[in-house]
């Protein structure tokens, strides 16, 4: 099962071509004409701020309304009935447990981009948490002055030229683009708890996700804008684009 | 000289004791209250109410407003009544209007949440011309909603007394509706308090727009300012393990940005010219007025939009209101002026009403940046003693200090102008 995730994210990464990136903002290879007004005028330029590469988006604004759906039916009630029942202890012990599952990708990430500082901190706030800890349920790390520095596969590959592909929108979970989506399912594929049934994995992520969306406040077409899908396509984009520019200072 | 010291003694006098921490009224807008100077409340929860108001028929990709929304919080015994009016282009949910409807809750109040005419629900699906701008006709098509969403509440609510407040545009149409229901009486508002209102919508509108046009170059200055704040979130949720932005996150956000004036004042015109793009867009498809629209393209459900936001291209308030407001109000009145509108959206047109009225209780701040000189003078004059001016705040950055809160709830509990 396992070896099918790895080819398809294979499959994946192969679709998107390897090329070393040059930092190059359309914005500076079209200079913005402005009037020869005294007073500059916003207006005056043109605005090219939504115009962002999304060839599917007839179908990634389909899959955007389908999660509004499944959101309501689905998702939100799963998550205030977890919010509801559990107390904030034990869902803060939940995530800090599911958040210490990820230290050592950050670590093994950390190697592959030559950062040892993610490295060291990815390995000792997993020993720290997992034993004083308790398998993870108290971050004591942070406690202890160590705080967590997060690296994934998607932060790897964009420093190493795969780009990033067309922007999608995936099936309960959002936003995402091919490089960001393909890094996700491999890092589920490598996930160190494996139960040997994929059921049971599917159970864990399905917790991990109730968790996840019920710390999420965002509602689908509730920004208040009839740009909605534009601005929250623009803000992941770009903070995709910031955060590949500036991940050794993140 | 000695005058001089008198004077300055005075206005050492007048501010002495007011302890709100931000002197700047562009940082008070933005950083708004610190969590540990605001006014004490319990995180209630309220819930969304829905009418169908069937006003006319809905654009297949904007099918999420056919509906209007409004919220309740309903305590569970006989309390007094508040309508609660967000401010311009405001959600009826939003941050400010979440902490002022707690607020309100927690001193005894059941709260009815309404967004007001800017906003786009309501431009949607309760206006009925579908184009905001005249205050009077604005303020008439809210209190018509307002019956409606009592007449839903009602089972779910015991109530003696009914309130109105607001703040921003909502204090505004706040003073309105008083005149309107002493007129109609069908709340019989026990008591009327704005926050921080608009004198003459033109006047804010046109000191909101300019912010913004005369304090950056073109569309890549303010690309830069977003990426700034992206990058300063994300070195913020890094450092603190979490992805809130609440009070706390804003204001650490902000020292480390370390902003200027300028960049401030952009901020403030950038969030309301997002509100105008909105109500460019929304108000041009519903009046059918082909500015940025084609009336005879047949919109579809999953509708791209970038093209509409390129259309719009950051028109402003004013812009909305020359292109598509007038058009669209000159049906109604073939001799309607320019003039006549600007005059029409004051609150001179209810000054009578709210010379005499003993009901009624303004605040606001010397600082306000949505009000001319003149326009702060003339409120002055025309609210007397049932007005309170604080040294300080902004635009409604002080709505929620301690001591704004206290003022506002003696006022609507007991009627005390102090």
């Amino acid at each position: 099962m396992k070896k099918i995730f790895i080819l398809i994210t294979l499959l994946f990464i192969g679709c998107s071509s390897v090329e070393v990136k040059e930092k190059v903002s359309s914005h500076e290879a079209e200079k913005i004409v402005v009037a020869k007004d005294f007073k500059l005028h916003l207006k005056d330029g043109e605005s090219d701020i939504m115009d962002t590469y999304d060839p599917l988006e007839p179908l990634n604004r389909r899959i955007y309304y389908f999660n509004y759906q499944f959101d309501n039916w689905v998702w939100l009630p799963i998550s205030n009935s977890y919010n509801f029942f559990l107390p904030q202890t034990i869902r803060t012990g939940i995530n800090n447990f599911f958040s210490n599952l990820y230290e050592p990708i950050s670590a093994i990430n950390g190697v592959l981009l030559l950062d040892s500082k993610t490295v060291f901190t990815g390995i000792s706030r997993f020993i720290i948490n997992t034993t004083i800890g308790v398998a993870g349920l108290f971050d004591v790390a942070t406690l202890i002055n160590i705080p967590k520095r997060e690296l994934t596969l998607n932060d790897t590959l964009a420093v190493y030229g795969v780009k990033d592909g067309p922007y999608l929108i995936l099936p309960f979970l959002g936003p995402s683009d091919l490089r960001n989506a393909g890094s996700r399912l491999t890092t589920f594929a490598l996930n160190p708890i494996h139960s040997g049934s994929l059921e049971t994995d599917l159970v864990i992520k399905g917790v991990e996700g109730v968790d996840t969306r019920s710390r999420t406040d965002f509602r689908y077409y509730s920004l208040g804008t009839p740009f909605e899908y534009e601005v929250v396509r623009l803000l992941y984009l770009k903070s995709m684009e910031i955060r590949e520019t500036n991940i050794k200072k993140i | 000289m000695k005058r001089i010291l008198m004077i300055y003694i005075l206005i050492n006098l007048w501010v002495y004791g007011y302890d709100y921490p931000y002197k700047d009224p562009y940082l008070a807008t933005i950083l708004a209250t610190p969590v540990e100077f605001m006014a004490k409340f319990e995180d209630e929860n309220y819930e969304e109410m829905k009418i169908d108001l069937k006003t006319s028929e809905i654009p297949p990709n904007l099918w999420y407003l056919e509906k209007f929304k409004f919220g309740l919080m309903a305590q569970d015994k006989e309390a007094p009544l508040i309508f609660l009016l967000a401010g311009t282009g405001s959600k009826y949910d939003s941050h400010k209007m979440l902490t002022m409807s707690r607020i309100l809750y927690q001193n005894g109040f059941s709260v009815i949440m309404l967004p007001t005419s800017f906003d786009y629900n309501f431009i949607v699906s309760a206006s009925k011309n579908h184009a905001p701008g005249i205050l009077g006709k604005d303020s008439r098509e809210i209190y018509s909603v307002m019956k409606l969403a009592l007449e839903k509440v009602k089972d779910k609510i015991q109530y003696k007394e009914i309130y109105v407040t607001g703040y921003s545009l909502g204090g505004t149409t706040a003073l309105v509706l008083g005149e309107i229901d002493s007129r109609e009486k069908y709340f019989n508002f026990k008591r009327i308090m704005a926050i921080n209102p608009t004198v003459n919508l033109y006047d804010s509108a046109k000191l909101l727009d300019e912010m913004l046009d005369n304090n950056i170059k073109n569309e890549e200055e303010l690309d830069q300012l977003l990426q700034k704040i992206i990058l300063g979130i994300m070195q913020y949720s890094q450092k603190n393990g979490t992805m809130k932005i609440d009070e706390a996150a804003v204001y650490s956000l902000f020292k480390q940005l370390n902003m200027t004036d300028q960049e401030l004042k952009v901020l403030i015109g950038a969030a309301f010219r997002f509100i105008a793009i909105d109500v460019n867009y929304i108000s041009d498809l519903m009046t059918k007025s082909g500015v940025f629209t084609d009336p005879n393209k047949k919109i579809k459900k999953f509708q791209s939009m970038s093209g509409y936001y390129k259309a719009i291209n950051y028109s402003n308030f004013q812009d909305y209101i020359e292109k598509i407001g007038f058009k669209t109000y000159k049906k109604l009145d073939k001799n309607l002026t320019m003039e006549e509108i600007t005059e029409e959206s004051s609150l001179k047109t209810v000054e009578t009403y709210l010379k005499d009225s003993e009901n009624v209780m303004v605040v606001t701040n010397e600082d306000e940046v949505i009000l001319t000189k003149d326009n702060l003078k003339y409120l002055k004059k025309i609210m007397g003693s049932r007005i309170k001016v604080y040294p300080y705040g902004g635009h409604c950055g002080n709505m929620f200090y301690e001591e704004n809160i206290d003022y506002v709830i003696d006022f609507l509990l007991n009627g005390d102008f102090r």
